[in-house]
């Protein structure tokens, strides 16, 4: 049950009473982090604009659930996942704003990010995949890997401009596939 | 969502993304984006195009299954780490007993440092207000929404508490332990006695009305001398100017505690005035000369309806609207 106190918080209460089997062992552990950590990176990362530092609130939600796993159950895992994450978040954030510049701090309040669509995500990896190799390995070193136009094209032994090109017939296929990828998305 | 054009060059459109365009083309950029309104919802759809990419990419690249080996590994030899508090905390499990209690308002508890002392942090609920007593005696009362953090049992040479929202405090005298109530940049510092605070977020001030006793306003920052309260004194404080004003305390400000509003020969103006920050509701008179009519009177804090009866009886006058605002007419 999930109960909304006000703007700020929001808590959800497990059930009392008797464990019943849907206690978290390993096997049950190793499930949800399965299904739920990429997309949760996925959104921290919305918060926070940093890759590292979104895995780290991930996984300290993750250390959490893991460590609470003996005391009551939660009803609503996923949701309880996420409002953790956005807290986290959102207490990063305020953090940053009271020691470092708003720049750095992140997006909060009235633009806070939007949950991903997991489906519409996915979608978007089938469209990626239909790459020719090269691009999406550009692609994917660029957005993935953080590295520098230069530094891809000094890696792989190509020009900076091809680089340029295959980073702009990726974002292009990327843009026009999305239209459909939405309607086949409405129509499922 | 349809493809609005193709102005703008996907290579070019990359670059600027990717952080890889010169200072010319962003430049050139930032004013086609200003300026026309077409460039700027198709860069709308690239940039859409481009989060979604990278939001792709991670999901499909990320290393799951090692950063499920690092968590077992931490899990097994880690003690909780809180970076937002820096303090090591316990997460108290809460019981659905505590659910009898949730339409006034929670209390969550955190154990600090192995000790026999407690965080806790009390939120009212959206319809009541909520009573608290503290370990010394002391007892406030929160508003609807309000919320306060306090240690507790009080420990140390000072009472602290924070608290975000309107709150009615009455304070235990102890002349050896001043309690505190942190506001941000401000602090009210007290020996023993009666006040209100108001610091609600989004709002433009913060306001602090002394009944009995002695209060003292300290601001953190800079290098002003403290404001000191007395009895019927207050405190408004402007957020956006910086101001701190001193101003006569009205015990109508603090109507929702003492269950009471009274109006002592008061012009319509200031009643309506007074009703309107109350009740929230916009009182407005069509005829100018309703406002200067006086009235006199006590009224109980939950009777709105009652009070605009008695008005509009006083006064040979009717009203109609809603919730939201009543307009108030004479009697032809």
């Amino acid at each position: 049950m999930v109960i909304s106190l006000n703007s700020n918080y929001t808590m959800t209460l497990s059930a009392c009473g008797t464990k019943s089997d849907s206690v978290i062992n390993e096997t049950v552990f190793e499930m949800l982090f399965r299904t739920h950590y990429a997309s949760l990176v996925v959104y921290a990362r919305r918060f926070l604009n940093d890759t590292d530092a979104a895995r780290d609130v991930v996984q300290s939600v993750f250390i959490r659930v893991w460590e609470r796993r003996d005391e009551t159950p939660i009803v609503n895992i996923k949701g309880y996942l996420v409002q953790s994450v956005r807290n986290r978040c959102i207490s990063l954030i305020k953090d940053r704003k009271r020691t470092g510049t708003i720049e750095e701090a992140g997006r909060l309040k009235d633009e806070e990010p939007e949950l991903p669509d997991n489906e519409l995500i996915e979608k978007v990896q089938e469209v990626i995949a239909m790459l020719p190799p090269q691009c999406q390995r550009v692609f994917v070193m660029n957005r993935f890997d953080g590295m520098k136009y230069k530094e891809i094209a000094d890696n792989l032994g190509i020009s900076v401009k091809t680089v340029e090109v295959h980073m702009g017939k990726a974002l292009k296929f990327i843009r026009e596939k999305l239209p459909t990828a939405i309607y086949s998305l409405q129509r499922s | 969502m349809m493809n609005t054009g193709n102005m703008i060059d996907e290579i070019r459109a990359a670059r600027i993304l990717a952080g890889e365009a010169s200072d010319a083309e962003l430049k050139e950029h930032k004013q086609l984006l200003e300026s026309d309104l077409g460039y700027r919802e198709e860069w709308n759809e690239w940039l859409n195009a481009w989060q979604l990419g990278d939001d792709a990419v991670l999901q499909m690249n990320i290393d799951t299954d090692g950063a499920l080996a690092e968590l077992l590994e931490k899990a097994k030899t880690r003690t909780v780490d809180v970076s937002v508090r820096k303090i090591r905390v316990r997460v108290m499990r809460l019981a659905a007993a505590v659910a009898a209690v949730l339409t006034i308002g929670i209390g969550m508890r955190y154990l600090i440092d192995n000790s026999k002392s407690e965080y806790l942090n009390y939120i009212a609920g959206d319809r009541l207000p909520m009573e608290i007593s503290l370990s010394d005696g002391s007892k406030v009362t929160l508003n609807r929404g309000a919320s306060l953090e306090v240690v507790q049992p009080f420990r140390g040479k000072e009472r602290r508490v924070s608290l975000s929202g309107e709150a009615w405090f009455e304070v235990a005298p102890d002349s050896k332990h001043p309690f505190i109530v942190g506001l941000g940049e401000f602090e009210v510092r007290v020996v023993g006695t009666q006040f209100n605070v108001r610091n609600v977020e989004g709002t433009e001030t913060f306001n602090v009305e002394v009944l009995e006793g002695i209060v003292d306003l300290v601001r953190l920052t800079g290098t002003d001398s403290p404001l000191r309260l007395k009895a019927g004194d207050g405190a408004v404080f402007y957020h956006r100017t910086k101001t701190l004003d001193r101003v006569r305390f009205s015990m109508n400000n603090i109507a929702w505690k003492s269950g009471r509003i009274s109006f002592d020969d008061s012009p319509l103006l200031d009643v309506f005035a007074t009703l309107e920050r109350v009740y929230g509701t916009r009182l407005v008179a069509n005829d100018a000369s309703i406002l200067q009519e006086r009235l006199v009177g006590t009224f109980a804090y939950d009777d709105f309806d009652h009070i605009i009866d008695v008005v509009c009886r006083t006064f040979n006058l009717r009203y109609e609207g809603d919730s939201a605002m009543i307009m108030v007419y004479r009697n032809n």
